[in-house]
């Protein structure tokens, strides 16, 4: 790892530096800036930066070092923040002009555990309008290039903490996860991307879009920097009334251990439309934990193919009633041609909504209308709990299922912008997962015929953390993918 | 799907376009949907929550919240201590 450049080394390797005095805080702040400005104008991952603020926390965690006391083996690294989640006195546009000009008076849970640890939040990700997307492209201010092919999206909601992280723009990033918003990226990108279980990690000061689906997590470059971040973030929060309280376990420590896992492979997930490369780079992963002595058995998913159909109606339902408060009063856009104080409302979210959003918010206030909510989001909830079944039933017979996170890599530009229900077809695979609120990552497994990667997806039982991240470490340990670097933008910059 | 009484309901003014271009989209998401239909679920309690939910009670205790300043930081337009609307009741005459 030691002859890789600065911006693409790993968080234990920054950790170390900082404590032998090799490297400091300010010098890292000024690679990750560096490396930015060189990336950026192809890339377009970041909605905004602090550049200055990065630079003045970094000299105040030199000197709390030097004084011999940093706050913990991690301070003074960066880590950029999907514009979704509140830091103090920083834009959070959500990717929205709803919200293009409002300041967070207050930073999110997960934001001060990290300076808890000294960890320094930087930037504003890009991402799709209220995470609603998966290609980013529904972003209001830009779209983020895949640092793998710069005519292919990064995958979404979380494109731009993931081209950020696979483009050494950022050590690791903080993302969060709907529907596939962190391990889809992460797949399209080549780089490791962790939903924890639903209630692990507080949503306190993350903008909600459907709270029973909604998960914070790490974006990063390996499995073990993904464990590192999910430590610091993870845990009970009262200000959160879903957030659990089991203790966390070390998960840094959980990636290094191993046994001969019963690994699920769940015959709905390699069904129809799947790629071909896809397929054969995952069936190829699976080879390998057999021959490393796990014990691989078919399962059967029966109802996780209808996961996007219930997602979609639960999503859309819940959807309506969070964006609810963005009615132009309080805060947020407020229309200058209303007529009257309840034509606020109708017009401050005709102007500040993209298509995505109002078709979510329409379709939810649709499902959950008098008459039809019996049919529609009733039901969908019906589904899921069989779909929460079908997963207790897997788990009672296997420790992990691996699927492929993406039945496709990367697609170009544009490839299924009017095409809603194809766009939504692309969270084919992660959907069903937090429908049921279990835990998933999404690691690197190979390349295909055009250079663009491969994920595949291990998902474990709730609060599974440490199983899963043992297995995808295991994995990681023993191949490179995880260490491949992105070529166009490299020819770009 | 009426979507003219829908977007009402959600509070949204679309434009005429904006009706017939949302309209077909949401049409084709609900044929899609209705694959639940043909699906037993006889019996089946909804979900509603992720397996693994767990009940939170907090505590009752006082907390320092927003200031007052911190919560007016963001209010499009504010009179005062106050977050400012037009006029919603008629004068009396």
């Amino acid at each position: 790892m030691t002859d890789h450049p600065l911006h693409y080394q790993s968080i234990e390797f920054l950790a170390n530096g900082l404590a032998d005095g090799s490297l400091t805080a300010v010098a890292l702040a000024e690679a990750v800036i560096g490396r930015t400005v060189a990336v950026e104008p192809v890339l377009r991952a970041f909605i905004s930066r602090n550049d200055e603020e990065l630079l003045a926390e970094a000299v105040e965690s030199d000197r709390r070092r030097r004084a011999g006391k940093p706050r913990s083996r991690w301070d003074g690294i960066p880590i950029g923040i999907k514009d979704l989640i509140s830091v103090r006195g920083q834009p959070l546009t959500n990717g929205s002009r709803m919200m293009e000009n409002y300041i967070s008076p207050y930073d999110a849970t997960v934001i001060a555990r990290m300076r808890t640890a000294g960890m320094i939040p930087w930037g504003r990700l890009n991402l799709d309008e209220f995470a609603m997307g998966s290609s980013t492209e529904y972003s209001a201010f830009q779209k983020t290039a895949n640092p793998w092919n710069l005519a292919r999206v990064p995958g979404g909601s979380s494109g731009g903490p993931a081209a950020a992280v696979a483009a050494g723009q950022v050590p690791a990033a903080l993302g969060t996860d709907t529907g596939g918003s962190i391990r889809q990226p992460a797949a399209f990108c080549g780089i490791t991307g962790l939903k924890p279980t639903h209630g692990r990690v507080s949503r306190y000061g993350v903008t909600a879009f459907a709270s029973s689906l909604d998960q914070v997590g790490p974006i990063a470059r390996s499995v073990e920097d993904v464990a590192i971040l999910c430590s610091i973030i993870a845990g009970h929060d009262g200000h959160d009334s879903t957030s659990s309280r089991r203790p966390v376990p070390d998960l840094l420590a959980a990636t290094q251990r191993c046994r001969s896992w019963t690994i699920g492979i769940p015959a709905e997930f390699f069904a129809d439309g799947l790629n071909q490369e896809v397929g054969d780079a995952v069936r190829t992963a699976i080879t390998f934990f057999e021959k490393k002595g796990c014990s691989i058995q078919p399962i059967s998913l029966p109802n996780a193919p209808l996961g996007t159909a219930v997602y979609f109606l639960t999503a859309t339902a819940e959807a309506f009633s969070n964006l609810a408060r963005f009615d132009g009063i309080r805060y947020g856009h407020r229309s200058k041609n209303a007529e009257d104080a309840v034509d606020i409302y109708g017009r401050s979210r005709a102007e500040g909504f993209g298509d995505e959003v109002k078709r979510r918010i329409i379709l939810g206030a649709f499902v959950l209308s008098s008459g039809f909510q019996d049919a529609y989001y009733s039901r969908a909830q019906r589904v899921r709990t069989l779909i929460c079944r079908d997963y207790a039933a897997a788990f009672a017979e296997v420790d992990l299922i691996l699927t492929p996170t993406s039945p496709t890599t990367a697609f170009p530009f544009g490839a299924r912008n009017d095409d809603p229900l194809a766009m939504y077809l692309s969270d084919a695979y992660t959907v069903s997962i937090n429908l049921a609120g279990l835990p998933a990552i999404s690691i690197p497994c190979g390349l295909d015929s055009q250079c663009l990667p491969i994920g595949l997806q291990l998902i474990g039982k709730p609060y599974g953390e440490e199983e899963l991240l043992a297995a995808a470490n295991f994995f990681q340990k023993q191949h490179n993918f995880h260490l491949l670097r992105p070529c166009s933008v490299e020819e770009a910059s | 799907m009426d979507i003219v009484a829908t977007a009402e309901i959600a509070r949204i003014a679309l434009s005429v376009d904006e009706r017939e271009r949302l309209g077909d989209q949401l049409a084709d998401i609900l044929r899609y949907a209705a694959q639940l239909m043909a699906v037993d679920v006889e019996g089946v309690e909804p979900a509603g929550q992720p397996i693994g939910g767990e009940d939170m009670l907090a505590f009752d205790e006082v907390e320092v919240g927003f200031s007052q300043k911190d919560a007016l930081s963001n209010a499009p337009q504010r009179e005062r201590n106050f977050f400012s609307v037009p006029q919603v009741l008629e004068d009396a005459s």
